[in-house]
């Protein structure tokens, strides 16, 4: 990839833009935060605690501060690395988020390619086979799925594949009598693989692959549709049909000739899909008793734990910004009209 | 071209019964023909405007309709818990004997209220604040306003309503409140896009027209097509904000127990799973029957207000 | 005179399935053409030009039907009639005995795809037609060969060009480069240049005239320009509405046109020398699904009869090599 001047300059147009937004996000989530009803420090320390424990944590925590000295405390503690300390585990909170992220980190990839692998899968044959049965059905499940909300796949998805036909179990990430893979990353299935463990290695996919699916169901369902509509629209092409014409095999046409052109659509919008399993996530770690980044987020919300709900919200709002900065990135790269036509600006 | 915004106007007006009592002249009503022709033309938009309308109609009269109206709010019969779905209690009851049929049916209440007082709100709000930006540029009102709009869209949407909501007291008017905040940007930025690139060609290709009737063809030019725009966007998100406030209450972030939002049942029935499997599933079903529903209107309207492309 | 054909299509029906109901787009249309001969084919837009090409390679749409009549359709190709034969033999064809220049050049070259992938493909399946495996240096020398052949320079910087970065002449040149990679025997061009400006046009046009000359290859060139066909090609067939209605040597041909389509579509052709712009044909291209009965000229022609309107005109002989498919010859 050609590294011009311009592109410099692009990508730093873009970050600014971005690291504006989050500075301002900040901002909002700590005034949100702090107008808190309800005492946090109580929610801490208990009921019963006694006033001297209270007031010191208070003093601690700045809260008796006026709230502009509470944001400089806290942007400065940010700035020298510090994210605060969490009310409920008692440890800093980029601690915290540090190890509870590789399992979402996992989660969030295996979702991700199962999302682009089965949106294009369904798409390609619906597009292939138009308006035959299996389009149907496809069609079919691509409004379905848009429409059934995370938390209720997910309730249902466990009482169908785990209770009721035993096809996947209920939770956790592996079996009790699976013994953990060798540290390398923390993903489990990355590691058991790396290890050469493979009975590890499937029974960690195994235990991810609901909440993988539930994670990305309104993903699969968006992207097939999009997918469908791209070959089909692309199959008509003249360009299609000149290869064919040159003798070139309808396979070597199709999942070549065909599939590259129809996927840069799905492409863009796995970028947004991203961004709905960002949120879906909090909802699938929890029915899933997934211990993940988001499930600690989730449990912070409740909790009012602030400095953990601080941390979490900055972390999900960088993930956002950065994801969206790369998939345009992706899209300019797939589609050579795009990269030019923004070179020759 | 006709002003659009009559054609909407008209629809708007038929829906609440006032046509009959209006004289509409034949090509306005040729107008509402071809509009409906293309809504109607998707068999899936009809299915969607038909269960759409069960289920408000179902809401609206669910005291009367519902087997057991007061098993919605607090309410205990020991004696017929945990019943699977019989004759008597078709979705069966939970285990506080409540039936669950009567509170999905009251539960619908809850969903369609949040959608509606969610819109309504945030779909005037939000474009105002888009027209503002937009008519204003260059000034610190359209900086401020954009810049507002951009942080508020840092977060994805459910995130953000779950992170408001969780700084609030859990129930139904703070969940409302939060997906309102959630939501606003998003028309915001949609408005601000209309209006700014509309301006843009207008002031490129007559710049020797500028006088003081400028603003109102600005105006007349921008609104046929934003409002437009706006409603498509508005139908296609009732689904999605109750999909929202749903996952809210789920969460433990708005309704709370005994409110019979469909959220908080699945979130209750969950907890007896799979023994009591009804208690979460019906309600579950439901919530994917009303989104289902809703999205399919939602397509059709936009099919409606979709130009024609030869 | 009788030398046997390299290409004949016989009473070529085609009709479509489509929501209206069926396109009888082709209602028997008869070509023929011999080893080594330039044919060129003129018509309205919609005639079911492209149509009868596509047959030819057998690159219909999956909603196209070949209905039953007598006498049969055939398209016999060096004798066998391609419409019959197992799909690995037209393949076999199309990758090295015809092959067709398509009409838009930009549509026909895959944007996300380098011309040299895609030239390279061709040439790769046309060698293994022959039962040739084949290196990726030697796909590339022979690649660049076929672009010096259509007169482009810097072969190796259009091989690592996207369709995007080429003109509109430069991707038409690559077009014609990818099929003579493939024609062996014959080349359809499907009226090369009508999307690029004048002087384009004529330079494609002389470079296909020079390769066909050169390599011995059968020619049918469609197209509207008749200035073109007329400095190309050595018999002219005249379609309309699915059919061929008139077919001569070009001298005869547009010394004196014979079927009444011809004569007006050859005097709707604006001159350089004068004489104002003429009227062009009166009326419309008939909907194919609902076709006018018997002659589907009859409801333009001022020369209709009761006969026109009832039976299809055979293709009367009406002079040396001359046929016209009109009542008026009989």
């Amino acid at each position: 990839m050609n590294i011009t001047r311009t592109t410099i300059v692009d990508f730093i147009r873009r970050s600014s833009a971005s690291a504006i937004s989050l500075v301002g996000l900040s901002v909002l989530i700590f005034l949100i935060a702090r107008i808190l009803p309800g005492d946090p420090v109580i929610m801490a320390l208990g009921e019963r605690a006694p006033i001297w424990a209270i007031e010191r944590m208070r003093a601690q925590l700045h809260l008796n501060e006026p709230i502009y000295m509470q944001y400089y405390y806290w942007l400065r503690d940010v700035l020298s690395g510090s994210l605060g300390e969490s009310l409920v585990t008692k440890r800093e909170v980029w601690v915290d988020i540090t190890m509870y992220f590789p399992a979402t980190l996992e989660l969030i990839l295996w979702s991700m390619w199962l999302n682009v692998l089965l949106a294009m899968t369904f798409g390609l044959i619906g597009g292939l086979r138009q308006n035959s049965w299996i389009d149907n059905l496809l069609r079919l499940f691509s409004y379905v799925g848009v429409s059934v909300p995370v938390f209720a796949f997910g309730v249902m998805a466990i009482l169908l594949f785990c209770w009721t036909l035993h096809v996947f179990p209920v939770m956790g990430r592996l079996s009790p009598t699976t013994m953990l893979p060798p540290r390398v990353t923390g993903m489990y299935t990355f590691d058991a693989l790396v290890s050469g463990d493979f009975s590890a290695f499937l029974d960690a996919a195994w235990h991810i692959v609901l909440p993988a699916l539930a994670t990305v169901l309104a993903g699969i369902a968006q992207g097939q549709r999009v997918m469908r509509s791209s070959v089909v629209e692309n199959s008509r092409k003249d360009y299609i049909l000149h290869s064919l014409a040159h003798g070139i095999p309808r396979r070597v046409v199709v999942f070549k000739y065909l599939l590259k052109p129809s996927i840069i659509p799905l492409v863009s919008l796995t970028g947004m899909s991203f961004a709905m399993a960002l949120s879906s996530l909090f909802i699938v770690e929890s029915i899933f008793v997934w211990p993940g980044f988001a499930y600690y987020g989730m449990q912070s919300f409740l909790n009012k734990d602030l400095n953990a709900i601080v941390g979490v919200i900055m972390m999900i709002g960088l993930t956002y910004a950065i994801s969206n900065m790369v998939v345009d990135y992706v899209v300019g790269w797939l589609d050579p009209r795009t990269r030019i036509m923004r070179r020759s600006k | 071209m006709e002003c659009v915004w009559n054609k909407e106007a008209v629809m708007i007006l038929s829906r609440s019964g006032f046509l009959s009592k209006l004289r509409i002249a034949p090509d306005r009503e040729q107008n509402l023909k071809k509009m409906w022709y293309k809504f109607a033309r998707n068999p899936l938009s009809r299915a969607g405007l038909i269960i759409s309308a069960a289920v408000v109609l179902v809401a609206i009269l669910a005291p009367f309709i519902a087997p057991y109206p007061k098993h919605a709010g607090y309410f205990t019969d020991f004696g017929e818990q945990s019943r699977p779905p019989s004759l008597e209690h078709l979705f069966g009851t939970d285990n506080l004997g409540r039936d669950v049929l009567s509170r999905c049916i009251f539960g619908f209440r809850y969903s369609l209220m949040m959608a509606a007082v969610v819109l309504i709100t945030v779909v005037p709000a939000g474009s105002l604040a888009g027209v503002f930006a937009g008519f204003y540029v260059g000034t610190p009102v359209e900086a401020l306003i954009m810049r507002l709009t951009d942080i508020f869209l840092a977060l994805p949407p459910l995130v953000l309503a779950m992170a408001v909501a969780s700084v609030l007291e859990p129930n139904v008017f703070n969940a409302m409140l939060a997906i309102c905040l959630t939501w606003w940007p998003w028309y915001s930025r949609l408005v601000y896009g209309q209006a700014t690139s509309v301006k843009n060609e207008f002031f490129i290709q007559s710049a020797e027209v500028i006088g003081a009737s400028s603003v109102r063809i600005v105006f007349s030019e921008m609104l046929p097509n934003l409002l437009s725009i706006v409603l498509t966007k508005a139908s296609l998100d009732i689904g999605t904000v109750i999909l929202i406030g749903a996952s809210l209450s789920f969460v433990g972030l708005g309704a709370q127990p005994p409110t019979p939002d469909l959220g908080t049942m699945v979130a209750d029935g969950a907890k007896y799973l799979p023994e009591l499997w009804w208690t979460a599933a019906f309600p579950a079903l439901c919530i994917t029957l009303v989104i289902l529903a809703f999205n399919l209107l939602g397509d059709g309207i936009r099919d409606m207000f979709a130009t024609e492309v030869i | 005179m009788d030398v046997k054909p390299l290409l004949n299509v016989e009473n070529l029906h085609v009709y479509f399935k489509v929501y209206e109901g069926i396109l009888r787009v082709l209602e028997g249309v008869n070509l023929e053409v011999r080893p080594g001969e330039k044919v060129g084919l003129i018509g309205e837009a919609g005639c079911g030009k492209t149509t009868t090409m596509k047959s030819i390679l057998r690159i219909l749409e999956t909603n196209a039907i070949l209905p039953d009549v007598n006498p049969a359709s055939r398209v016999l190709f060096e004798g066998e009639d391609i419409l019959k034969i197992e799909e690995e033999k037209v393949q076999g064809i199309r990758r090295g005995k015809i092959s067709m220049i398509f009409q838009d050049p930009t549509a026909a070259l895959n944007p996300v795809f380098k011309i040299g992938t895609q030239l390279g493909d061709v040439i790769r399946y046309a060698r293994l037609a022959r039962g040739q495996s084949i290196s990726k240096n030697e796909i590339r020398s022979i690649a660049i060969d076929a672009l010096k052949e259509v007169a482009l320079a810097d072969p190796d910087r259009i091989l690592e060009s996207y369709p995007v970065m080429l003109s509109g002449g430069m991707r038409q040149r690559v077009c014609i480069a990818m099929a003579l990679v493939c024609a062996g025997k014959m080349l359809i061009a499907d009226e090369p240049g009508t999307s690029l400006d004048v002087t384009i046009q004529d330079q494609v046009l002389r470079l296909l005239g020079n390769l066909v000359k050169e390599r011995g290859t059968s020619i049918i060139l469609i197209s509207h320009a008749l200035g073109a066909v007329r400095g190309l090609v050595d018999r002219v067939y005249t379609m309309y509405a699915g059919y061929m209605v008139e077919v001569a040597k070009t001298e005869d041909f547009f010394r004196k046109q014979l079927h009444p389509y011809s004569i007006c579509l050859v005097a709707a052709n604006p001159k350089m020398t004068g004489g104002g712009i003429p009227d062009g044909v009166p009326g419309r291209i008939p909907s194919y699904v609902d076709p006018p009965s018997g002659c589907r000229f009859h409801p333009r022609c001022e020369h209709a009869m009761q006969v026109c309107r009832t039976t299809r005109p055979e293709f009367y002989d009406a002079g040396s090599q001359h046929k016209v498919a009109c009542y008026l010859y009989r």
